[in-house]
């Protein structure tokens, strides 16, 4: 879109037919004073605008052209061609630079990652070793594999038997400092300044409790623990008198228990006796009963069944006799 | 300067890689090309007409025309590349004008040794240098490289009725702002 100016400007060459526009570019004079002026310029700067490159550089130039055609002609560079000078070439050049750069800065970082390696220095985990042997195709020396993760499972299961040890409610910072030290690989935990003494709501280390706090604290606590183990002292004592005082009461009421149950037994001996008794006779004349009413038949007859259930009953009966004695 | 009836000549011979024909080829275009990278403002003028010469050894198996035609392709592949050298240096400050100035009047602080010539042309690439990047290229094209209308159309992928517009409104603020510096002076 046209402004204002663009418009003001155009009504200037309004009257300027496209001939004349192709004489003024060729710097023609057409006898308007602005116009011809501008004439002059446009020629004057035709004039110096075509400017030779230096030797120098048309000789790089076209060296470098001549190379590449005689490429593009015959499919490779003539022998003996010198390498000219291209601004692709330059290109070229610079990016083989960085790609040296960089292939080098890969190798020397491989070279002493690796060299740390041999060495048996502690890299940081084991990613960098196996890149190394990932890279290399090696298998590192002075890298115990096994050793570590024996190491690591060691204090991995120290730590959850920490854990395991302490009920929920207990933790604390005491806790803490024995799973951090459970972690760090120590076996015991004993931190040069205990942490564990400012009121359990901050560190050791920053607390502003002094050392006379501390060792008054210290000493509750000691007096604390003396009267707990002296109160267990006195209540396992307490615990063994009662023991001896109830013995004696405890053994007439067995021995009583145990008359009970004996005289219990005969009872029972008895009427299991008697029982058996009464069920043979019983058994005895429903055998009699039987014979009567089924005369000459295949079944066992009442005689038969009446000798059997006298038999059954006589050695239940004195089955329950001997389990009678036996209880007395 | 134009290369005439030798121009097939030395079209073939340059493909087969002679030297002279490249040589000869270079005379008669690298002013030219160099004279309108450097008043385009591109950033280094001549590394990128190195570039230019190599794109047309690139793509001489596919040129098919006479003098002329070969000498618009020159300057639409010098044009392309002078937009990749400003692309390229986008992040760098842009070229000043009086750089570009003083590589054309060879020092345009010294008047009497440059004459009024060197001085008008300067003032009028800084005029020119005030219009739009469309403009520019238009006048510049014609001026520096003498190509018509219609290659110039080529050139910028424009049509020719564009192309006259443009160089019509350009010549237009050229003559007001020169009448206008004349006025001040």
């Amino acid at each position: 879109m046209s402004s204002p100016d663009d418009y003001e400007v155009m009504r200037e060459l309004r009257g300027i037919s496209d001939r004349d526009i192709e004489r003024l570019l060729d710097g023609e004079v057409l006898g308007d004073a602005d116009l011809d002026d501008v004439a002059i310029h446009l020629r004057n700067l035709r004039a110096v605008s075509a400017q030779a490159p230096g030797d120098a550089v048309a000789t790089r130039h076209v060296a470098a052209v001549v190379a590449a055609a005689r490429t593009r002609a015959h499919g490779a560079a003539p022998r003996g061609a010198a390498p000219p000078f291209t601004p692709a070439g330059a290109l070229l050049r610079r990016v083989k630079t960085a790609a040296a750069g960089v292939a080098a800065a890969a190798v020397g970082l491989t070279g002493a990652t690796t060299g740390l390696a041999y060495t048996g220095v502690d890299l940081p985990g084991r990613a960098a070793e196996r890149a190394v042997e990932a890279v290399l195709s090696v298998e590192l020396p002075n890298q115990d594999v096994a050793e570590n993760r024996a190491s690591a499972g060691v204090v991995a299961d120290r730590v959850r038997a920490i854990i395991a040890a302490w009920t929920e409610e207990a933790r604390g910072c005491e806790f803490g400092q024995a799973v951090s030290g459970a972690a760090r690989g120590e076996n015991e935990v004993r931190p040069a300044e205990d942490p564990c003494t400012n009121d359990g709501n901050t560190t050791a280390k920053g607390s502003k409790a002094t050392g006379e706090e501390k060792s008054a604290a210290g000493k509750a606590r000691a007096e604390e623990a003396r009267a707990r183990a002296e109160e267990r002292a006195a209540s396992g004592r307490a615990r063994g008198a009662e023991g001896r005082s109830n013995g004696p009461e405890k053994s007439t009421a067995g021995r009583a228990t145990a008359e009970e149950k004996s005289s219990a037994g005969r009872a029972t001996g008895n009427e299991n006796s008697t029982g058996g008794q009464s069920t043979a006779d019983e058994k005895s004349s429903a055998g009699q009963s039987n014979a009567e009413e089924n005369p000459g038949g295949d079944h066992p007859t009442g005689e038969d069944r009446s000798s059997e259930g006298r038999a059954t009953a006589e050695q239940k009966s004195s089955a329950a006799q001997d389990r009678a004695g036996g209880s007395q | 300067m134009t290369l005439g009836d030798n121009f097939p000549e030395v079209l073939a011979a340059a493909r087969t890689g002679a030297e002279w024909a490249w040589s000869e080829l270079y005379r008669h275009l690298a002013p030219t090309v160099l004279g309108y990278l450097r008043l385009r403002g591109a950033p280094d003028p001549e590394d990128t007409l190195g570039e230019v010469f190599l794109q047309v050894v690139t793509g001489l198996d596919k040129f098919d025309g006479g003098e002329a035609e070969f000498r618009t392709w020159v300057m639409s592949l010098a044009h392309r590349r002078a937009i990749d050298a400003y692309r390229r240096a986008a992040r760098r400050p842009a070229v000043p004008v009086g750089d570009a100035l003083v590589d054309l009047a060879g020092g345009i602080e010294d008047v009497e040794a440059q004459g009024l010539d060197r001085l008008q042309a300067a003032r009028a690439l800084r005029v020119i240098r005030t219009l739009s990047p469309d403009q520019q290229d238009v006048l510049l094209l014609r001026l520096v490289a003498g190509l018509t209308g219609e290659e110039v159309a080529e050139v910028l992928g424009k049509r020719v009725t564009a192309v006259k517009a443009l160089q019509r409104r350009g010549l237009a603020a050229l003559r007001k702002k020169l009448s206008d510096q004349g006025v001040s002076r």
